[in-house]
C-alpha cells in the first residue's frame, strides 16, 4: 500500500480523499407549479421547471442572446430561414435538430409542433392566450424535421423564445381525439414527457418535484444525477433552511432582494448571491384622467421632485438599478433617455408655479381656489420595499410643496378592479415584467388603454394619447431585425420621457443564492428560466 | 335523545344550506377574478381570449345561477370540482391535503392531551405551589409566543445549532414520498412541538381550572373522609367529573385535525389544508376554496353535536332536548 495513503487510513481521512463531487442538488422554491404542459401552465414555477424538463426551438442566453436549443439554428433574413416573399408575405422556417428526442426514445419531430398548435387553436381548450398562435396562416412540413411557418401578417418575433411550443403527438394525439373536451384536464398536466436534458421523476403535490437524467437528451449528458425542486411558500423559513443546510439553492423565485441582502451580510461568505438586473419594471403610473396630472407640468415636477438614487442606495444598497427607460439596460432597443431628469427641486417649484399654483402658508402648493395639491399613492400593501419607498416620496414631495398620501390595499384588491379598470385616482405604483424583446406596445399604444370597450384590456393604465407613439409602436410589430426596431424604440423612449405618463423607478433585481460549491447555475435575468442550462449544473470537486 | 339528535341533524342540514349560499357568495365576491389575474399577468391576452374563459369559466352569469350549477354539479353529478388552477380533480387535492394535515395534526392533539391533562392536574393539586407558578408561566408563554416565530427559530437550532453540534435526530425538510414513519416522524417532531408548544398551554389552563373547581365539591370532600386513597380521590372522583368540559373541548378541537394549522404548515412547507386553503382563495381557485370550507362547516357543526352530546353522557345531569 502507498505510504501516503496508509497514512491516510490511520488518520480517517480516506473518505474525504475519495470523496467524490455530490451528484444531486436541492433547490427551494416559493411557488408550487399549476401545470407542466406547456399550453395550460401559467406560472412561473412551471416555466422553470419545464425548463429543465422540455426545451424551446430557442432560448437565450445569460448574456440576452438568442441561441438554438431544438432548432438547428436561429431564424433570421441573414440566415434566409425567415423570407419575405414579392407580396411581403413572411414565413419562417425550424429545422429540428435530427438528434432530438423525448423520454422515451421517440424523435422530435414536426407532428409534434403542429399538433400543439392545433390543439392551441381549440376553442374548447382554456389556452390562456393564442397571441402567437393566432399570427399563423399555416404550418407546413416538407419533411419530419422541417416546420415552415406562415404569417398571417409581418411578425417581428417569429425567431423568438417560446414561439411555437410542442406536445409529444405520439402520446397525445389519440387521447385528445378521443376526448378533446377534457384534454386540458389529462395527467400530462403533472406528468410531461421531456426532451430535454431532465424528466420528472416524481411530484408530490405541495412538496417536491424531483427532476432525474433524460437518457435521451440530444446535449451533452446532464452532471447531476437528481434535482430536487421543494416547495416552500414563505421566504423567511427558506432562509432558515438555507442556513439549516436542509437545501443548497434558494431559486430565483424565493426571497426578495432585501432578504438576499441581508443574507449576504450576514452569511459572511457562506453563500453565493446573485443579483441581476432584472425584467420587472418597478415604476409608478400617473392617471392622466386626473386635471391635474394630465398638465405635463405638473408630472414635470413630480419626477423633478423625487430622488430615486438615494432610494436605491437607502433602500437596495446600490445593488438595485434606477430604472431611466421603460426598457432593460440590457434590452438591445435602450436608450438612457432619461438620466438627465435628477431631482432638482428649484425646476420642480418653478414648473408648479408655471401651472398655476402657488405656496400655501403652510408651505403645499394650493391652486387659484386655494385647494391644496394633494395625490394619493396606490401599492400593494405589506410589500416593505414599496411602502418605504412610498414615504421616502412623501418626505420628498413635500419639500416641493406637494402633498402625497399613502393608501395601500392587499394584492388581490389592487390588481383587480382598482388597476385593471384604472380606479385609483392618481398614482399607482406597481411592477410590469418586461421580455427581454419587449417594445411598450401594451404599456404605450393608446389602443391599449383599458376600457369597457376593449374588455379592460392592455397595460395602458395611465391612459396616455400620444398619435406618434402609437403609430411607431405598430410598425415596430411589423419591422423584421433588430436593427432596424432600434431607432423606433429610442424614439418611443423619448417620447416617454418627454411626457411622463409613467415615472419609471427601478428593474427588480432578479435574486437567487447558492452554495458557492455549486457551479453552472446562471439565471439569466430574463424570462428565461433558471433551469436553461441544467445540463451544465454541477459541483465543484 | 333521539329526538334531539335528529332535530340537531336536520339544524345542521339548514345550516349547511344557508353556509353554501353564504361561503359561495363570499368567494364568488372577491376582488379579481381568474381571467382578471391572466389579463393583469399577461399583455397578449386579447379581448376573444378574455370573453372565452370568461364564457367557460362562467364569470359572466349572475352569481345565483353560479351557485345553482355549482349545487347540481355537487350533489347530483357528485363532481366536486376540478382546480382551475393545479388542472387536478379538487377531490384528490383535498384528499392529499387532508391526509397530511391529519398526520400534523392528529399527532399534535394526542401529545398535547397527553402533557395538558397531568400537568394541568398536578397544578390544580398543588395550586399556588412552584409547579403551579411554573405551569402558568410557561402556558403564558406558549399562548403569547406566535407560531411563526417559534417554527423559524425551531427550524435555526435543529438545523444549525444542534447540526453545528453533530447532533442529527431531527430533520427539518419532510422527508420523500415512502420514506418510512421513522423519518416521518424525525421531520414532524418539529411542526409538531411548535403546535404544542401552543396548545399545551391552553388546554393545561383548561384542566387546571376544571380540576380547581371539582376539588372544592362536597363529594371530594366526602371521599376523602371515607378513607379513599388520594390517586383514588383525585383521580376517579376529581378528574373524571373535571374532563367533562375538557372532553367537549377536545371535541371541538376535532374539526382542526381537517383544516389543519395554516402558519405552521407554511414555515414546514406541509402541505396540509391550511396551505390549501389559503391558496386556494389567493388564487381565486373557486371549487377547491368552496369545497375545502364547506367540508370544515360540515365537520364543525358535526363535532359541536358531538361534543353536546358528549357532555350529556358524561354528565348525567345534563338533559337535552
Amino acid at each position: 500500500m502507498n505510504p501516503s495513503r496508509f497514512l491516510a487510513l490511520l488518520l480517517g481521512l480516506v473518505p474525504v480523499l475519495d470523496a467524490e463531487p455530490r451528484k444531486e442538488v436541492t433547490i427551494l422554491i416559493s411557488q408550487e407549479p399549476d401545470s407542466l404542459d406547456p399550453l395550460f401552465g401559467e406560472m412561473v414555477s412551471s416555466w422553470i421547471i419545464r425548463g429543465a424538463v422540455a426545451h424551446e426551438l430557442t432560448v437565450r442566453d445569460e448574456n440576452w442572446k438568442l441561441i438554438p436549443n431544438l432548432a438547428v439554428e436561429v431564424p433570421s433574413l441573414a440566415n434566409g430561414l425567415i423570407k419575405l416573399d414579392e407580396k411581403g408575405k413572411q414565413t419562417t422556417t425550424y429545422h429540428i435538430r435530427p438528434e432530438a428526442k423525448w423520454s422515451d426514445g421517440t424523435p422530435v419531430t414536426a407532428r409534434d409542433f403542429t399538433f400543439c398548435w392545433e390543439v392551441a387553436m381549440d376553442p374548447r381548450q382554456p389556452v390562456i392566450t393564442r397571441d402567437v398562435e393566432q399570427r399563423l396562416e399555416k404550418i407546413e412540413t416538407p419533411d419530419p424535421r422541417t416546420l415552415v411557418l406562415h404569417w398571417k401578417e409581418t411578425y417581428a418575433y417569429s425567431d423568438e423564445y417560446r414561439v411555437l411550443k410542442c406536445l409529444p403527438s405520439h402520446l397525445l394525439e389519440s387521447k385528445y381525439k378521443e376526448n378533446p373536451e377534457n384534454f386540458h384536464k389529462s395527467a400530462y398536466n403533472q406528468a410531461p414527457v421531456a426532451n430535454g436534458p431532465f424528466m420528472l421523476q416524481s411530484w408530490e403535490p405541495g412538496q417536491r418535484i424531483v427532476l432525474v437524467p433524460n437518457p435521451h437528451f440530444y446535449g451533452p449528458k446532464p452532471k447531476l444525477e437528481k434535482i430536487t425542486y421543494w416547495i416552500v411558500p414563505n421566504t423567511t423559513a427558506a432562509i432558515a433552511q438555507l442556513r439549516a443546510g436542509a437545501c443548497d439553492v434558494l431559486s430565483t423565485l424565493s426571497i426578495s432582494l432585501d432578504q438576499a441582502l441581508e443574507l449576504e451580510k450576514s452569511g459572511a461568505g457562506q453563500y453565493h448571491i446573485d443579483l441581476l438586473p432584472g425584467l420587472t419594471w418597478e415604476h409608478i403610473d400617473l392617471n392622466l384622467d386626473n386635471p391635474k396630472l394630465a398638465d405635463l407640468r405638473v408630472r414635470q415636477a413630480i419626477m423633478y421632485g423625487i430622488d430615486r438614487d438615494i432610494i436605491a442606495k437607502a433602500l437596495f444598497q446600490g445593488k438595485q438599478e434606477v430604472a431611466d427607460s421603460f426598457l432593460p439596460p440590457k434590452h438591445y432597443g435602450y436608450a438612457k433617455v432619461m438620466a438627465d431628469l435628477k431631482q432638482d427641486l428649484t425646476k420642480a417649484e418653478d414648473l408648479l408655479k408655471q401651472a398655476g399654483y402657488s405656496k400655501g402658508s403652510d408651505g403645499y402648493m394650493v391652486d387659484a381656489k386655494g385647494e391644496r395639491l394633494t395625490f394619493q399613492i396606490e401599492t400593494t400593501a405589506g410589500n416593505k420595499l414599496r411602502e418605504q419607498a412610498q414615504q421616502i416620496f412623501q418626505a420628498q414631495l413635500k419639500k416641493i410643496g406637494i402633498e402625497l398620501t399613502i393608501s395601500n390595499m392587499p394584492a388581490k384588491v389592487f390588481f383587480s378592479e382598482r388597476l385593471r379598470h384604472r380606479q385609483f385616482p392618481d398614482m399607482a405604483m406597481f411592477a410590469w415584467t418586461m421580455s427581454p424583446v419587449a417594445d411598450g406596445l401594451t404599456l404605450f399604444s393608446d389602443k391599449f388603454i383599458p376600457g369597457s370597450a376593449n374588455n379592460w384590456l392592455g397595460q395602458n393604465m395611465p391612459g396616455w394619447r400620444n398619435a406618434e407613439a402609437t403609430q411607431i409602436l405598430d410598425r415596430i410589430q411589423v419591422t423584421l431585425g433588430e436593427a432596424d426596431r432600434v431607432p423606433m424604440l429610442k424614439r418611443v423612449q423619448e417620447l416617454v420621457a418627454a411626457e411622463l405618463p409613467s415615472i419609471p423607478l427601478f428593474f427588480r433585481a432578479s435574486v437567487s443564492a447558492n452554495d458557492p460549491k455549486f457551479k453552472g447555475f446562471k439565471p439569466t435575468g430574463n424570462q428565461v428560466p433558471e433551469t436553461w442550462n441544467a445540463e451544465e449544473w454541477h459541483w465543484a470537486e | 335523545m333521539l329526538t334531539y339528535i335528529v332535530r340537531r341533524l336536520l339544524q345542521m342540514g339548514v345550516m349547511l344550506i344557508l353556509l353554501s349560499v353564504v361561503i359561495f357568495s363570499l368567494i364568488a365576491l372577491m376582488p379579481g377574478d381568474p381571467v382578471d389575474n391572466l389579463i393583469t399577468s399577461d399583455p397578449s391576452v386579447k379581448p376573444e381570449d378574455v370573453a372565452r374563459l370568461r364564457a367557460r369559466y362562467g364569470l359572466d352569469d349572475p352569481i345565483a345561477l353560479r351557485y345553482l350549477k355549482w349545487v347540481k354539479q355537487v350533489v347530483i353529478d357528485r363532481d366536486l370540482g376540478f382546480s382551475r388552477v393545479y388542472k387536478q380533480p379538487a377531490s384528490k387535492m383535498i384528499g392529499d391535503s387532508a391526509k397530511k394535515s391529519m398526520q400534523l395534526m392528529g399527532l399534535a392533539l394526542l401529545v398535547s392531551l397527553f402533557i395538558a391533562v397531568p400537568v394541568g392536574t398536578l397544578a390544580a393539586y398543588r395550586q399556588y405551589g412552584i409547579f403551579d407558578y411554573a405551569v402558568t408561566f410557561v402556558a403564558f408563554i406558549g399562548i403569547s409566543i406566535p407560531a411563526f416565530w417559534l417554527g423559524i427559530m425551531v427550524i435555526l437550532v435543529v438545523g444549525v445549532t444542534l447540526r453545528g453540534m453533530g447532533i442529527d435526530w431531527f430533520r427539518t425538510s419532510p422527508p420523500p414520498e415512502g420514506a418510512g414513519v421513522v423519518e416521518l416522524l424525525r421531520f414532524l417532531v418539529l411542526p409538531v412541538f411548535v403546535l404544542v408548544f401552543e396548545r399545551v398551554g391552553e388546554w393545561s389552563r383548561y384542566v387546571r381550572s376544571s380540576m380547581l373547581e371539582v376539588l372544592q365539591e362536597d363529594y371530594i370532600r366526602t371521599a376523602r373522609a371515607k378513607g379513599a386513597r388520594e390517586s383514588v380521590v383525585v383521580l376517579r372522583h376529581g378528574l373524571a367529573n373535571a374532563m367533562i368540559p375538557v372532553v367537549t373541548i377536545v371535541a371541538l378541537s376535532i374539526p382542526s385535525l381537517f383544516g389543519g394549522a395554516l402558519i405552521t404548515e407554511t414555515v414546514f412547507a406541509w402541505p396540509g389544508m391550511g396551505r390549501l386553503l389559503y391558496t386556494s382563495v389567493m388564487n381565486n381557485d373557486y371549487y377547491v376554496a368552496v369545497t375545502c370550507f364547506m367540508i370544515l362547516a360540515a365537520l364543525t357543526l358535526l363535532f359541536t353535536l358531538v361534543a353536546d352530546l358528549l357532555y350529556a353522557y358524561l354528565d348525567p345531569r345534563i338533559r337535552l332536548g
